[in-house]
Formats: structure tokens, C-alpha cells, sequence
């Protein structure tokens, strides 16, 4: 939800001086404000490791809370959504990118942020987007052999219901 | 009546009277041992088998013990498996026949008893490491290897803690040495044998903080893990068994076994017989190692090890040599 | 050791074990699968009745609560390492009693120490993120309880928090103070687990119930504002389900007084034992880089010396209007994390005093239709949960459902630190890392 005119986003200082920052040292990255205060970066999925280590070690983006995906599924489209935090000034950034659902593969962002070494892996079993590069890329809920991908859109559970061992009234 | 006719009698009579001894222990250990600690957790405990205080908890224990299935895991060395109960429970009961009930309440006052006390409770951690192994389970090896580890740790200060009664009294015979302590409870003299010999014996119970072995939050049962029904009970019962062993053993020796406390008037040492002295001083150790156990966090394996080989032994042998130098300014003060 | 003898080998397709089980009557199994009868292996492999369905893209082993394979660590027993030295390979749950639920983690040992640490989870696997896209924005509060069962109250107001975002709503002042009322009550009650089950992962039971006993006061006083102990339901969007009732004021104090006279005890008994010291200093340590890396929260992160609290970094519910610190230790081992909750729980019971004393009036009940569709739109919105920054991510297409909703649990990235944490300690002491993280299965498993 991106907001340019219609309310004054309630932004940090920290995210204000890191909006200044990216203009002024990234001006191809297009950083838009979310309704909510956060940078909002939408980068094409082969620049993200760049990005990515970019805003880490430039932008202090220390701390990775959340990495997940969207399917859009009539867009034909995955959107990987990553949630980044400044934790010394408290700067809030999101950082999109489109995967196209037919090649659902993505760079692997578990060199930058350890912690998405796991993110990814529940990405992977649930919509199986493949991370390139991924140092352990196993499912992490579900057991290897289930097929299928259940929070992909399209998932059809194509398992019969299971018997009942319990004797008819 | 041929003579080896009422030998053979008084010995079935006096096996019969320690198993029933055994027996009768656990069942009201078991029972006081849950009654204390709900109190001491701010619980109740068991009330409802035999109200109003759940005295016949044990028994339906008992009960449901006799009652479950004989199981006995696909995998397991069978001999072994079979075995280790009765090794565990055997020398849990052998060790009361040198233990000094009352003055002539004794099944054998073997003039070498204290050593015989030792010999006999090793073979309980033999038992242990037989039960983890025949287990072919890997928390109950690792059980068998602890406990394995604290047997060697332990038994050396426990039996030097030993030394400072024996050298005390003269005598290796348990009798022997309550008779000695007529004057005086050798506790006053030894306080630092008694701590280290209470401590020794805890973790040769493997009660906690030294329960290791069968730690139930790290290696869910340890050594019994793979056992059930009556195969278990005879863990339990060689468990309270020895529980009772050790506190009888350390009121013997160090406070003044069947002997009423010494300050009191000859009066009042008559009133009462001193087979209730010596149970009232055992069940009152028993209840501080329960105590003990139910307020102490468990310590780790390493610890337990550092602290057995590099504080106890050199406390006890420190117990020893203080002995020694203190032996003639006891007799002179006529304390002992 | 265990795997160094011989073992006998699995006898296979024995038949002498398999039991028969009667035909069942029609309309049953029978029907579904077209089975006769149904067999059952005891003693070996347990045979899933259902394995034999025929149809698309059928797996069997789908049915069965299969283990899933960890590389190549499960099959071995025993693994040769650097010449004689060999490593055992264990086993630690998920039926374990201190892996708090349904942890499962696979341990290489060399002796009693660890050389290996591999967390499997899924065992509670419940297709939480599936189940929030089918259920209407009114179901999945109740259901988000469920996620973290033991901190409800802040899975709900995570998602509390972030539909109001979607539908621009504001709540109530009266019911932004009870929110945090309840918060922190909730916080309490799980920290009073926690000290619990510490205790008892390091082999004292009494610390336990003593702990589990003032958890019941707290959620008595649950019980009395929501009608639920455990699962409350009892936010909404807007504001709260029902306003405190009469003589919730006098209850709650009642509680704090109580906390506030046991936790000297507690510390008595078991915070500054020798043993809970030895136990529990330099064991787990975690480092301040690897904390921040690897996404630990809330008091894991914390006790790493990050002073990093939501309600602090980023208001919400008003938490700005209230004075307590962030509670800091520097040492990043089992202690520093035991510390902070303990320290936390005194943190809390000022806030609700403050909260307490400045409870305005007004309506707690938001006015919003029972019937709602956000907007279109995107929100990620999160508390500080006890366990740390619980996330919720929702995605909205204007209909009556979330079209995707993520939860960010603190738990999942604790669980995943003991891939490396517990290497070079021993088996004890995975069981008190593994307590200190303090994982809930609900919301590590999903």
C-alpha cells in the first residue's frame, strides 16, 4: 500500500534518515513510504542479494523479523515480502520482490540474515519457492515426502480422507 | 531338635523378618515420602485411598504394580534384562544383616561389618550398569556410564568417612560401635565425617541434587527406562531400600544407633525401648535426604565428579588426620 | 557405545506378529478402501491401515506422523569420526520430557558431550497460516490463541492490532489500557511457567508447583475477565470483548501483592542456589551478533545484551505512557535469559499498577461492525510477546477472509539457535538451553 499524498506516514527518524540515505546513495532503488510508516524497496530478485547486503552493511538493517511470500495466484506471481529493522535507530523497511510462479526460484538471503536460513526453509515447504543457494534447503514442518505445497493458492489435497477405525452404531 | 534344624529355623526366621522389614519400609516410604513432599510443594498429596490420609496409596501402588504386563522389549539382552532386578534388590536387603536394630536385635554382628556394609552397597551400581546396558536403549547407557562414574567418585569418601567411628571406637563391628557411643553421639565429635558420609550416601542413593543416573529430565528414567510392572518395583523398592540402609548405617555410627540420647536421665532412657530410638533417629535422616532432595536442583555430571574427587575425599581425609590429632584430647577429656 | 555391539537383526515381514483385526462392519473401512481386512505389526512397524489407497499422487507415507529423514544423522547409530573416536548418535524427543512439547532433536555425542545438534520440529504441525485463509477475521482471533497457548492474549492483539491497521480504526483508551493490562498479566503467567519448567528441566520440582500455583492466580483473574483460563478470545477489533467487571481492580492488585511477596522466594529457593548458579552461568552462551543474526527475541535476545523491547523500539497500545526499563543482562548464557524473564515479571507488575491507576472510563468496546472487510491492503503488524517480537503479517483482497496471513513466532528462530548453541556442552545442559529459550510448540510448529 504504497501512500504519496493522502496521509502524512508516521515515520520514524531512523526510517526518515534511512529514506534520505537510500535517495541519496541509491537513486535507481525507487523507495516508496508505506501507509505505515515503513521504506518499502521493490527490487527484481536477481539485484536482492545485492540489495540486501547493501542494507545490511551500508543502512545497519541488522535484524531480519520476518521473511515470508504472497501467492498471487491470478497474477501469476509470487511476492516475497521481507520485514527489516534497524535495531540501534529503530528503522523499519520491507523489502518486495516478484517471483514469477512458474520458475518459482529466488537467491537465498540465508548469507545475509542467518536467520532467513530458517524463514526460508518454512517458505520452501509451504509454497516451494526454491532458494538458490540455500545451505539447507529441507522442509521444515511437513515430512520430505508430502507433495505438494499447501499454502500455495492452487493446492489440492489430493490425499483420500483417511478411514475410520471405529466400529458403524 | 537337631541343631542344624533350629539354625536353619532362626535363619528363614530372621530373612523373613528383614524382607518384611524391606517390605513394610517401602510401602510406608512411599507413602510418607509423597505425603512430605506435598507439603513441601504446597500440595496435599494423596488422600482419597484410605481417607483421610491416603495410607493405602502404597498398597494400591502395590496393586497396580502386580497387576501390569510382564514386558519385556524385542531388542534387549534378555539374561541381563532379567537379571538386574534381582542384582539391584539383593544386596539392598543383604545389608541389614549387620545393621544394629537393638541391643541383641541383630540377625549377625559381624566383627568386620562396617567393610561388609561396603562391599555389599557397591553391588548396587553393578546392578545399575547391567539394567542400562541389557536396556539396549541409549538414554540408559549413558544412565549405566553415569552412574558408573559416581560409583567410583563416591565410594572412596564414603568410606573414608567412615574411618572416623571405626577409629573412635576400636572396632570394625556396627554393634560394637553403638556400644561405644554410650557417652557420647560420635556426631558431636565428627560433625564433618557425618556431613561427608550423609553427602556420600546421598549420591550413592542417587537421590538428588545427585540423582544422575536416573535423571528424568535429561534421560527420562535412565537405567529403569525400559522396565515396567514388578520388573520396576524391584528398582523401587531396592531404591527405598537402601534409602532406609544408609540413614540406618549413619545413625549407627554417628548418632549413637539404638542408644537414647546421652544427656537424658537413666529414667527416661528406660521408658522407651531403644528398637524405637534407632527407627525414630532413621526415618528422621530419611526425612532430611527427602527433604534434601525435594528442594535441591540437580547438579551436572562434571560437577558431581569435581565435587566428589576435589572437595569430598580431601575433606574426608582432612576428617581422618583431625581424628587422629584429636584422639588423645578426647580420651583425656574423657569424651569418649 | 549403545551401537557398538551387535544387534540382532530386525526380523523381516514377520508374520507371527502380525495380529488380525476383526472385519469391521460396513460402511466403513471397507467401503473407503476397499479393503477386507486390516492389519496391524505390532513389535515392528506400526502398518498404517491406509496404505494401500490407490489414486493420484497418493503417497503413503503422507499418512503416518513420519519422522522426516535429517540427512544422513538418523541412520546411522553410530558414526566413525577421526580414527577410533566414534559418535553416538541420540535421539532427544519428541516424546521427551523436557523438550518442552514435541522438540525433537537429533544429537551427536561423543561421550556425554555434544558434537552435533540437528532441531527437527513439525510433530505439531496444525496448518495454522492454512486454517487463518479459510476462517473469517472474527475466527481467526480465536483461533490465534492457540498459536502461542501459553501468551494468548498477545497472539490476539498481534492480529488485533493488525486488522484495526487495515480497517483504520482506532481503539479505545479504556481498551488500549486493558489490552496492556492483559498483556502483561499474560506475560507474568507465562514467565511464572517459565521459571517452572527451568526448574524442573535442572531437576527441582518444588520451584515448579510453587510457580504453577501463583500461574493460577493469574489466570483465576483471566477466568474473571474472560470466562477462559487459557484460550480467552477476548480481543476484538476495535477494543475488547467484554469491559473489565466489577472489583477486577481489587483482584488484580490482590495478585501483584502476592507476586510481588513470592518472588523473593522464589529467588530464595531457586535463582540464587549455588547448584541453579553452576548449572546455569556460562552454559548456552549465545553472542550478541549471533542473537541479532539469527533472530532471537524478546528475552533470548536480551539476555544477549541487546536492549531491543517493542514496547520500547515500537509503542503500541500506549506502552509509551508507561515508565519501566528494558531489562538487559550482558552475559548471554542460561542465567542472563533466566534474569531478564524474572526481572520482566517486576517490570510487569509496574505496569499494570500504573495501568491500574490510570484506567480512564469510557466505552472498551470499539464500535465496528461484527461483519467486517478490511480494505485491500497489506499490514505487518507486532507485540512483544513473553517470547519475544510475535509478527503478523496480513494480506487483505477485501473480502471477508485474510487472503494470507504470516506469523513471525519468536519461538521458530529460538528453536532454530540450537542448531549451534548446545554444541561442546552435555546432555544436561541441551536440557537447560533448550529451557531457556523457552520455546512453545503451538507457535513454533504452526
Amino acid at each position: 500500500m504504497v501512500e504519496g499524498d493522502k496521509a502524512q506516514p508516521a515515520m520514524n527518524d531512523g526510517t526518515r534518515q534511512v529514506l534520505e540515505a537510500i535517495r541519496r546513495d541509491h537513486p535507481d532503488w525507487q523507495p516508496e513510504v508505506t501507509r505505515w510508516g515503513e521504506v518499502q524497496l521493490r527490487v527484481g530478485r536477481e539485484d536482492l542479494q545485492a540489495v540486501a547486503r547493501a542494507l545490511r552493511d551500508d543502512h545497519g538493517f541488522n535484524y531480519c523479523p520476518s521473511e515470508t511470500v504472497v501467492d498471487y495466484v491470478k497474477e501469476g506471481r509470487f511476492e516475497l515480502d521481507v520485514r527489516l529493522f534497524n535495531l540501534d535507530t529503530g528503522a523499519k523497511l520491507v523489502l518486495k520482490s516478484d517471483l514469477p510462479r512458474d520458475d518459482a526460484t529466488c537467491p537465498t538471503l540465508a548469507g545475509v540474515w542467518a536467520t532467513c536460513k530458517w524463514h526460508e526453509r518454512e517458505i520452501w515447504d509451504m509454497f516451494g519457492v526454491r532458494f538458490e543457494g540455500h545451505p539447507d534447503l529441507r522442509r521444515v514442518f511437513l515430512s520430505e515426502s508430502f507433495q505438494g505445497y499447501p499454502l500455495r493458492k492452487d493446492f489440492v489435497d489430493a490425499r483420500k480422507p483417511r478411514p475410520r477405525l471405529v466400529r458403524q452404531r | 531338635m537337631p541343631a542344624w534344624l533350629v539354625t536353619l529355623g532362626w535363619a528363614v526366621l530372621k530373612a523373613s523378618l528383614i524382607l518384611g522389614f524391606v517390605l513394610f519400609n517401602a510401602l510406608f516410604l512411599v507413602w510418607w515420602e509423597r505425603k512430605f513432599a506435598a507439603r513441601i510443594q504446597s500440595r496435599v498429596g494423596p488422600q482419597r485411598t484410605g481417607r483421610p490420609f491416603g495410607y493405602l496409596q502404597s498398597m494400591a501402588d502395590v496393586f497396580k504394580l502386580l497387576s501390569k504386563e510382564d514386558v519385556v522389549p524385542a531388542r534387549v539382552d534378555r539374561w541381563m534384562y532379567v537379571l538386574a532386578p534381582i542384582v539391584i534388590f539383593v544386596p539392598a536387603v543383604l545389608v541389614y544383616v549387620v545393621v544394629p536394630f537393638g541391643p541383641n536385635l541383630i540377625v549377625q554382628d559381624l566383627n568386620i561389618g562396617i567393610l561388609y556394609v561396603a562391599a555389599v552397597t557397591s553391588f548396587t551400581m553393578i546392578a545399575i550398569v547391567m539394567a542400562g546396558w541389557a536396556a539396549n536403549n541409549k538414554y540408559s547407557v549413558v544412565s549405566a556410564m553415569r552412574a558408573a562414574a559416581q560409583l567410583v567418585a563416591y565410594e572412596v569418601p564414603l568410606v573414608l568417612a567412615v574411618i572416623g567411628p571405626v577409629m573412635l571406637a576400636g572396632t570394625l563391628s556396627l554393634q560394637g560401635i553403638v556400644r561405644a557411643q554410650e557417652g557420647l553421639w560420635y556426631i558431636v565429635v565428627q560433625p564433618l565425617g557425618f556431613l561427608v558420609f550423609l553427602t556420600a550416601g546421598m549420591a550413592e542413593l542417587n537421590r538428588a541434587p545427585f540423582d544422575l543416573s536416573e535423571a528424568e529430565s535429561e534421560l527420562v528414567a535412565g537405567y529403569n527406562i525400559e522396565y515396567s510392572g514388578m520388573r520396576w518395583s524391584f528398582f523401587f523398592l531396592a531404591e527405598f531400600s537402601n534409602l532406609v540402609a544408609v540413614s540406618a548405617i549413619a545413625t549407627t555410627l554417628f548418632l549413637g544407633g539404638w542408644q537414647a540420647p546421652w544427656f537424658l536421665p537413666a529414667a527416661v532412657k528406660g521408658l522407651i525401648p531403644p528398637v524405637v530410638w534407632f527407627l525414630a533417629k532413621t526415618y528422621f535422616l530419611v526425612t532430611v535426604i527427602m527433604w534434601i532432595r525435594w528442594t535441591l536442583p540437580r547438579v551436572r555430571i562434571d560437577q558431581l565428579l569435581d565435587f566428589g574427587w576435589k572437595f569430598l575425599l580431601p575433606v574426608s581425609l582432612a576428617n581422618i588426620a583431625l581424628t587422629g590429632l584429636l584422639f588423645p584430647v578426647l580420651v583425656r577429656l574423657g569424651w569418649i | 557405545m549403545g551401537g557398538a555391539r551387535t544387534r540382532p537383526e530386525p526380523q523381516t515381514g514377520a508374520r507371527e506378529n502380525v495380529i488380525e483385526l476383526p472385519v469391521l462392519a460396513e460402511g466403513s473401512v471397507e467401503e473407503i478402501s476397499g479393503r477386507t481386512r486390516q492389519r496391524a505389526r505390532f513389535r515392528g512397524d506400526f502398518e498404517y491401515p491406509g496404505d494401500d489407497f490407490e489414486g493420484p499422487n497418493v503417497n503413503r507415507w503422507q499418512y503416518l506422523p513420519q519422522t522426516p529423514p535429517v540427512e544422513d544423522l538418523l541412520v546411522e547409530e553410530v558414526r566413525e569420526i577421526e580414527g577410533n573416536e566414534r559418535e553416538m548418535v541420540m535421539n532427544m524427543g519428541p516424546q521427551h520430557p523436557s523438550t518442552h512439547g514435541v522438540l525433537r532433536c537429533v544429537l551427536g555425542l561423543r561421550g556425554e558431550a555434544i558434537t552435533r545438534c540437528r532441531p527437527d520440529i513439525g510433530y505439531l504441525h496444525r496448518c495454522h497460516e492454512k486454517l487463518n485463509e479459510l476462517w473469517s477475521y472474527q475466527g481467526t482471533i480465536a483461533l490465534s490463541d492457540r498459536l502461542d497457548y501459553l501468551a494468548a492474549m498477545t497472539n490476539e492483539l498481534a492480529f488485533v492490532l493488525a486488522v484495526e491497521k487495515l480497517l483504520e480504526i482506532e481503539p479505545t483508551e479504556r481498551a488500549d489500557y486493558i489490552r496492556v493490562i492483559c498483556s502483561e498479566l499474560q506475560r507474568i503467567a507465562s514467565h511464572l511457567l517459565f521459571f517452572g519448567t527451568t526448574a524442573l528441566d535442572l531437576g527441582a520440582v518444588t520451584p515448579f508447583l510453587h510457580s504453577f500455583r501463583e500461574r493460577e492466580a493469574v489466570y483465576d483473574v483471566f477466568e474473571y475477565i474472560s470466562g477462559a483460563r487459557l484460550l480467552y478470545n477476548y480481543m476484538r477489533f476495535g477494543g475488547v470483548r467484554t469491559d473489565f467487571p466489577p472489583g477486577t481492580d481489587k483482584k488484580i492488585r490482590e495478585v501483584l501483592d502476592l507476586l510481588e511477596n513470592r518472588l523473593p522466594e522464589y529467588h530464595d529457593l531457586l535463582s540464587y542456589n549455588p547448584i541453579f548458579a553452576v548449572r546455569t552461568q556460562g552454559v548456552g552462551v549465545l553472542s550478541r551478533d549471533d542473537a541479532i543474526a539469527w533472530g532471537a527475541a524478546g528475552p533470548v535476545l536480551r539476555g544477549s545484551g541487546v536492549a531491543y523491547d517493542l514496547r520500547k523500539a515500537d509503542p503500541y497500545s500506549g506502552y509509551e505512557k508507561f515508565d519501566f526499563k528494558v531489562c538487559v543482562e550482558e552475559s548471554g548464557d542460561v542465567w542472563a535469559r533466566f534474569m531478564v524473564r524474572m526481572k520482566e515479571i517486576e517490570e510487569s507488575i509496574k505496569i499494570i499498577r500504573q495501568a491500574l491507576d490510570g484506567l480512564p472510563e469510557g466505552d472498551a468496546r470499539g464500535q465496528v461492525p461484527r461483519f467486517i472487510k478490511p480494505p485491500p491492503g497489506e499490514v505487518y503488524a507486532r507485540v512483544e510477546g513473553p517470547r519475544g517480537e510475535l509478527g503478523c503479517y496480513v494480506v487483505s483482497d477485501g473480502s471477508d477472509k485474510p487472503y494470507r496471513c504470516h506469523w513471525r513466532t519468536p519461538s521458530f528462530h529460538h528453536v532454530s539457535l540450537l542448531e549451534f548453541v548446545p554444541v561442546g556442552h552435555l546432555v544436561a545442559d541441551v536440557v537447560a538451553i533448550i529451557g531457556s529459550m523457552d520455546p512453545v510448540f503451538g507457535e513454533v510448529d504452526k
